[in-house]
């Protein structure tokens, strides 16, 4: 294990909305005690002996960092456009490695059999050749030109469509994705999932959206990503082994799994191994 | 290595699939559609998911998590992501060997399974576990009476209730938990199965009960 590669990235630590001037979230980060407390306003990150991490309000969501020379926050360029609708889905604790909950959301084979009747359904199972790439100038793993048949692809969705997805990987425990907006085709809907790893085999995942989607209820919204994100869980919990392998041999992958396969060499690349496990078993 | 008893054959119908353990390793079990049992190790090749929450389509048992299918002798058949692939041969589940005698399904982990003898005259009764160790277990149903009657234990795991004899057969699976796998004289009718179901519970209260006192 070592954590060394993530001490330098920020982490979703609770949700600016949830944030009261007399209440804590105490919480752990990276196997380390975290107590989060003051307002979406001001927020303040503090550890076990009390020193004061750093704290920022981003995404809906207060992030901190435990490195010394923090890498910077990623941009969500759809976070400035005023005219989308931000939800903030609360949290789902996954027993898992934070790794593996990324990975499982930029997968989309799982949709028929996981997801059953909501992002995909059978005989519609087959997931057809698409592009992935490490984008070197500003390195994130990008997967595009990915389509796929979804009897309901999001809470506006009023009959199957064939739905368009572009993921982006722009830290190892961040996934965004791109999908069809079904009341406005020519835009985008943005869903991101922000993994707290508490330690290397349970996290909070924090999942986010940005929509265009002016009539369904905040709670309506909330309810659809949280029903998914459980179905998820009852995966991800029977993972074996629970840290994500990142030697080839120990897992077979298909050519839908083009995304993972890039995933896993990004990370074992940049030593990002905090949640992985780098050796045959 | 040995032979374990994981289950009663009767609780596994086909197209069924279920989770056992043999000594520490965590084996999905699942009966085909002609009725044969099949045993393999509890992890889909592609993404470590357990099989034993896949479930059974034909003559194959499927992962929940992508569909993927694996025939009866692990290999496997068909990948849903990619319906016209023929899956290569090296996609396979680590299988094990599987026997069924006595009403019981065996499995052995690292050899063929070795049914042991199995005296006549038994049928199957439930399967429980106990969260203690065989030897805890075992002396629990012996110093549990039914009603008055106090248990005889004729052999090291048969014990005589008035004119039944109630078979336990264990199976430690790790982590001080025993499974159980019951057998009752056949021809006990339905009252007298449920008694003794009622005093199986009733040794599983006083065996945790007992462990419970060892650690206080």
């Amino acid at each position: 294990m070592s954590d060394s590669f993530a001490l330098n990235d920020w982490y979703a630590v609770a949700a600016a909305g949830q944030m009261r001037p007399d209440t804590c979230r105490d919480t752990r980060l990276l196997g380390r005690p975290i107590r989060v407390s003051g307002s979406a306003e001001a927020p303040l990150v503090t550890t076990a002996d009390g020193s004061e991490l750093p704290a920022v309000v981003r995404y809906d969501h207060v992030w901190t960092t435990l490195g010394k020379q923090p890498r910077p926050l990623f941009d969500i360029a759809e976070a400035e456009e005023k005219d989308r609708r931000f939800v903030p889905c609360g949290v789902i604790r996954v027993r898992c490695s934070p790794l593996r909950a990324v990975e499982n959301f930029l997968d989309i084979a799982h949709f028929p059999y996981v997801h059953t009747g909501i992002l995909g359904e059978e005989p519609h199972t087959e997931v057809k050749p698409y592009k992935v790439e490490i984008r070197e100038d500003v390195d994130e793993v990008w997967a595009t030109q990915i389509g796929f048949h979804q009897p309901k692809a999001a809470k506006s969705a009023t009959e199957a469509i064939e739905t368009r997805y572009e993921y982006r990987v722009p830290a190892p425990t961040t996934a965004v994705l791109y999908k069809t907006c079904p009341p406005k085709p020519e835009a985008w809907d943005v869903i991101a999932i922000f993994v707290q790893p508490l330690a290397e085999d349970v996290c909070d995942v924090w999942p986010w959206m940005a929509l265009y989607d002016e009539v369904t209820p905040f709670a309506d919204l909330v309810q659809f990503q949280q029903e998914i994100f459980l179905q998820d869980r009852s995966i991800l919990e029977n993972q074996k082994p629970t840290l994500l392998p990142l030697d080839p041999r120990m897992e077979i992958p298909t050519r839908s799994d083009l995304t993972s396969v890039v995933y896993r060499r990004w990370l074992k690349r940049k030593g990002a191994t905090y949640g992985a496990l780098t050796t045959a078993a | 290595m040995t032979t374990v008893p994981v289950g009663l054959s009767r609780d596994l119908a086909p197209g069924r699939v279920m989770r056992a353990w043999v000594l520490e390793v965590d084996v999905a079990i699942w009966r085909d559609l002609q009725g044969t049992a099949h045993a393999w190790n509890n992890r889909c090749p592609h993404r470590g998911m357990r099989l034993s929450h896949g479930f059974v389509r034909g003559d194959r048992l499927a992962c929940l998590y992508h569909g993927w299918q694996f025939g009866k002798s692990g290999g496997c058949a068909h990948i849903p992501a990619h319906p016209d692939l023929e899956p290569p041969a090296t996609i396979h589940t680590q299988v094990y060997d599987v026997a069924e005698g006595g009403g019981v399904l065996w499995v052995r982990v690292d050899g063929p399974a070795d049914v042991p003898e199995m005296p006549d005259g038994f049928a199957p009764l439930r399967s429980m576990i106990f969260d203690c160790s065989a030897e805890t277990a075992i002396q629990a149903l012996a110093g549990t009476p039914l009603d008055d009657v106090t248990p005889q234990k004729k052999e090291q795991d048969i014990f005589q209730l008035g004119a039944l004899k109630i078979r336990a057969l264990c199976n430690p699976i790790g982590g001080d938990e025993t499974s159980l796998h019951f057998l009752v004289s056949a021809g006990a009718t339905v009252g007298e199965c449920r008694m003794l179901s009622r005093w199986c519970d009733a040794a599983r209260r006083a065996a945790e009960a007992g462990k419970n006192r060892e650690a206080a």
